[in-house]
């Protein structure tokens, strides 16, 4: 019961959230929420480490089926954790991008939000899953739209489009597996997947014959799907805008957390559904998988030089998520153990470190007034922590030894060194060096020149506030002590053995 | 007892960082401060050099992902000779920098690469190296755009973007050396296991070549050296010393970490990345002269031949051969002691007149009597007069080049290195004749006793002497130097 219980928690709360008048209220509220629920994560990290919970409530295939592997209880406190400090660090900062009145509604939202990707990732049942991603995507809207401005609006509902048109790409590939497979289940799609491929047909429609196209049209519907769920150049058209122009929390947590429940459904589907073997051995499907890596290789390149080409600093930093979206997509079109390490280290990498950027652009657009990284020289000089902070972030998206950027890009390396594509090795160096090129004259600009010496006489201290500020420290912390630390190394390539 | 090896690591981190805390705006206390850290601190550099060879490992990740910090002869070599020319140039930088409200921000940048200048002499593995390598590259950035203008500016960004390329091409090497190898600590004669290589043999010249260029961008090896000329000449002095004189033997001492403790001997010999290589520094050699030799700007002529001279010992690297890789270390200490004598003698200049072209230097020889004999000396030094130390060292690469695999190449390096020594007498010989005998034009009614202070000019006359001194007493020098090249087994 217990991965239940987490979200329910956090789908309560948010309907209490939502009744409540006061936003000051509603902030506390959603710590509160959070607060049980990580602490409910955590044991589940514990006790999902053993053996895997496994929950089936009603018959096959239409029923509630919780399976939570290690991996899965590894995403669930990630989402939670990461989503407790954007929360904490949201209460000096959300005032700034959404209405006193909507606050409540706002955070409502981002716990109906956080619940939604904890239960795409704890179920096993597709049904539940894809019910789930849609919940996700509407609640995900919705704090893009909370801003009440017409590009909020149009940013918002660009965002939806391309979200249910790749959900139903998913429903298609979902279907297809059902009507291929008789089960709805993440076990038991393997087992009839499995056996129908030995030659024993058991496909449901009577006389039917092209077993091995459906299951290839499944793939490709379901790698379609997530793509554009999840941002993958070139189908990304909808995040920059988004990112950009949502509430900087909301961007926090739109980037560092929402496509990573995506990815980390099609992981389950190559991994569990598929089984990885039976995709590597097949033509077709190896094929698809070796595009998805292509692309995401592509992708890496595209983002970064679109991002050299932004003068607004949060939609930089978003088209520095284009290009993070394109790792894991080269990580899981591998399909090999390192790559697949790599993906889920770089989960955790991604997710603390935009988190980072996002909200430090939040704070320094929320201080200022200003989001033209053309008008920031000298702006270290006036907020000294805050540039810092993105300071760390920038150099660990670069790969800076002793920040957890340089572990992902190294367990990159070592993904690629193993599948004998070497030449992503340069693709992930030019990577590296773009991510240098855009994000290190930002933090040049605020420090040193002749700016940042004219600031430095005006003396004024433009810092948020130590109650907003301390979570974005937590966050920097984490960047370095996860670079440091080998728990999450152990227990991600146990969640790794657990699910190959 | 090997924990003691971090103290010279962390002490400058430690005290730059605190910099501002500590000094608040009392310039005189701000002096004192680092003076007291920087002699501290190289006592405990000596003192680390002084201890047995020793190392501890920490933060252990993975095999490849962890601290490995350790002494070893190659690292006392580095260790006592970056910090002591750190010490020179400390005091050398009260006299330069301006006291005007930036000094605290360049003296804590200063400590700081200091420390991860220190880190990297110590470097006990790939990883380690690699950190403490990026570590200098943006530590040592706010030195390079201390003025702020944005000429200044841009040179910085050149020079960030050089380095990080560089550095990732070493990165990309070792992705492989971690794959082939048994480990990516650094062992005398090479890391690579036979077994794992079976098959994949081609690749690793290519993986040289890499890493040695990636490292070698530090170390202005052609096509990665065009950072130098942009941003030194706007650096001040003292910190485009450092760089010429310790940041560039950094690389060097990665170069050789790659060549001789990870790639091993064996490996590298005979193949076409020696070749291209040796090629590819004699070119090196070839136009930073030739392009020095064409400067105007005095800091930029300096820098070009800064080029030229690191891709002496570069050559002496590559050649693979005890003569030459005597030549290459005992130029490595030459060239640090003579070009932080030339950048810190051009600086005193530059400093007091203002003057920054060779040709406004006419008879200032008359005025800066000091600054222009200790230029003078490290100019014949360079030029490689006996019994000067450049004499020696480009002895040994010259016979060391024609005693290699390579004779015929080890003879058009002699060639070119002569060239070179001609091309080096041209640029800087012209500079320290005009400065004495500015001839019959040159009014001496004008003439003002420009010297610096005492500050400044105490640590030339130590370098200068420094050059001659090594240069007609080399013994020791090069029995420790034969030492290390006993050791990797060359």
């Amino acid at each position: 019961m217990l991965p239940i219980t987490i979200m329910m928690i956090l789908l309560v709360m948010a309907g209490v959230i939502a009744a409540v008048k006061d936003s000051a209220t509603a902030k506390k509220l959603a710590i509160a929420a959070h607060i049980p629920a990580f602490a409910l994560s955590a044991a589940m990290l514990v006790i999902s480490a053993g053996e895997p919970i496994r929950l089936a409530i009603g018959a096959e295939p239409w029923n509630v089926y919780v399976f939570v592997t290690p991996l899965a209880s590894f995403m669930v406190s990630l989402f939670i954790g990461v989503s407790l400090l954007i929360m904490w660090a949201s209460m000096a900062l959300v005032n700034y991008d959404v209405d006193q009145a909507r606050i409540p509604m706002y955070y409502s939202l981002v716990c109906v939000l956080i619940a939604s990707l904890c239960g795409v990732v704890i179920f096993g049942n597709f049904f539940n899953v894809f019910i789930l991603m849609e919940v996700s995507s509407f609640a995900a809207a919705g704090i893009i739209i909370i801003k009440n401005r017409p590009e909020n609006m149009r940013a918002g509902i660009k965002y939806l489009t391309l979200s249910i048109l790749g959900s139903s790409f998913i429903l298609m590939g979902i279907i297809t597996l059902y009507f291929l497979t008789g089960s709805l289940s993440v076990t038991g799609i393997h087992e009839s997947l499995v056996a129908g491929y030995a030659g024993q047909e058991v496909a449901l429609v009577a006389g039917y014959t092209g077993y091995e196209v459906a299951a290839y049209n499944a793939l490709i519907f379901i790698t379609i799907g997530i793509a554009l769920k999840s941002g993958l150049f070139p189908m990304h058209i909808a995040f920059p805008d988004a990112y950009a122009i949502a509430p900087s929390t909301s961007s926090a947590v739109l980037s560092s957390l929402v496509q990573k429940a995506y990815i980390f459904f099609y992981i389950m589907v190559l991994h569990k559904a598929f089984g990885i073997e039976v995709i590597m051995n097949d033509p077709v499907m190896s094929t698809t998988l070796f595009l998805v890596m292509a692309v995401g290789a592509a992708a890496m390149i595209a983002g970064s030089a679109m991002a050299l080409l932004q003068t607004d600093l949060k939609r930089m930093i978003a088209y520095s998520s284009v290009a993070q979206v394109g790792y894991f997509f080269l990580g899981v079109g591998m399909g090999t153990r390192l790559g697949l390490f790599a993906v889920i280290f770089h989960f955790l990498t991604h997710a603390v470190t935009k988190a980072m950027l996002f909200l430090v652009a939040g704070s320094v657009i929320q201080q200022t007034d200003n989001r033209t990284i053309d008008k920031m020289g000298g702006i270290g000089a006036q907020m000294r922590v805050t540039m810092a902070l993105f300071t760390v972030g920038a150099l660990s998206m670069i790969g800076i030894p002793l920040l957890i950027g340089f572990n992902s890009k190294w367990f990159f390396a070592m993904g690629i060194f193993e599948s004998q594509h070497l030449w992503l090795l340069g693709v992930l160096a030019l990577s590296s060096l773009l991510n240098g090129c855009y994000y290190l004259p930002v933090v040049v600009r605020a420090f040193f020149g002749k700016e940042a010496a004219e600031a430095k006489q005006l003396g004024q201290s433009l810092e948020l506030s130590v109650r907003g500020l301390v979570p974005i420290i937590c966050l920097a912390f984490l960047v370095v002590a996860f670079a440091v630390i080998g728990g999450p190394i152990y227990y991600i390539n146990m969640g790794i053995e657990s699910i190959w | 007892m090997s924990f003691w090896l971090l103290i010279p690591i962390l002490l400058p981190i430690a005290a730059g960082a605190a910099l501002p805390l500590v000094v608040g705006d009392n310039r005189d206390r701000l002096q004192v401060y680092v003076a007291s850290v920087v002699i501290l601190n190289t006592g405990f550099a000596v003192a680390a050099a002084g201890l047995g060879d020793t190392g501890f490992r920490a933060l252990e990740l993975t095999s490849v992902i962890n601290l490995h910090i350790r002494i070893d002869d190659l690292a006392r070599f580095f260790l006592v000779l970056s910090s002591g020319l750190w010490l020179l140039v400390t005091f050398y930088s009260f006299g330069y920098i301006k006291r005007d409200g930036r000094d605290k921000s360049f003296f804590a940048f200063f400590l700081m690469s200091y420390g991860a200048v220190m880190g990297a002499c110590l470097s006990g593995n790939f990883f380690t190296l690699y950190l403490f390598y990026e570590l200098i590259t943006l530590l040592a950035y706010p030195m390079v755009v201390h003025s702020g203008t944005p000429e200044a500016m841009k040179a910085g960004v050149k020079y960030l973007m050089y380095s990080f390329f560089g550095a990732a091409l070493a990165l990309v090497a070792f992705v492989f050396v971690a794959n082939y190898g048994f480990t990516t600590d650094f062992t005398p004669g090479g890391v690579l296991d036979p077994v794992a290589l079976a098959g994949n043999e081609g690749f690793l010249p290519f993986v040289f070549l890499l890493a040695f260029i990636g490292f070698g961008c530090k170390a202005y090896i052609w096509p990665l050296f065009d950072w130098v000329p942009a941003s030194y000449p706007l650096a001040p002095h003292p910190a485009a010393a450092l760089f010429s004189g310790v940041v560039s033997k950094i690389a060097v001492l990665a170069i050789v970490r790659t060549t001789f403790y990870v790639f091993g001997v064996d490996v590298v010999i005979g193949s076409w990345a020696q070749t291209a290589l040796i090629v590819i520094t004699l070119l090196t050699v070839f136009m930073g002269s030739m392009l020095a030799y064409k400067e105007k700007l005095f800091s930029k002529r300096l820098a070009y031949s800064s080029v030229s001279q690191l891709s002496y010992v570069l050559f002496g690297i590559i050649l693979l051969n005890p003569l030459a890789f005597l030549g290459a270390m005992l130029h490595v200490v030459f060239h640090g002691i003579i070009k932080t004598a030339l950048f810190l003698s051009a600086g005193a200049v530059t400093h007091k007149t203002g003057k920054s072209y060779v040709y406004e230097l006419r008879g200032i020889g008359k005025a800066m009597p000091v600054a222009m004999w200790c230029f003078t000396m490290a100019s014949v030094a360079l030029v490689g007069i006996p019994p000067t130390g450049g004499f020696v060292s480009k002895w040994h690469i010259a016979t060391g080049g024609i005693a290699s695999n390579h004779p015929t190449l080890g003879m058009v390096g002699a060639a070119v290195l002569l060239v070179s020594a001609l091309l080096t007498a041209g640029y800087l010989v012209t500079i320290f004749a005009d400065a004495f005998f500015p001839g019959a034009g040159f009014s001496y009614k004008k003439l003002v006793n420009a010297e610096s202070g005492k500050l400044m000019t105490v640590p030339l006359v130590i370098l200068a002497s420094l050059t001659l001194l090594l240069g007609m007493f080399p013994g020791a020098l090069i029995e420790f130097i034969n030492g290390i090249s006993a050791i990797i087994g060359i």
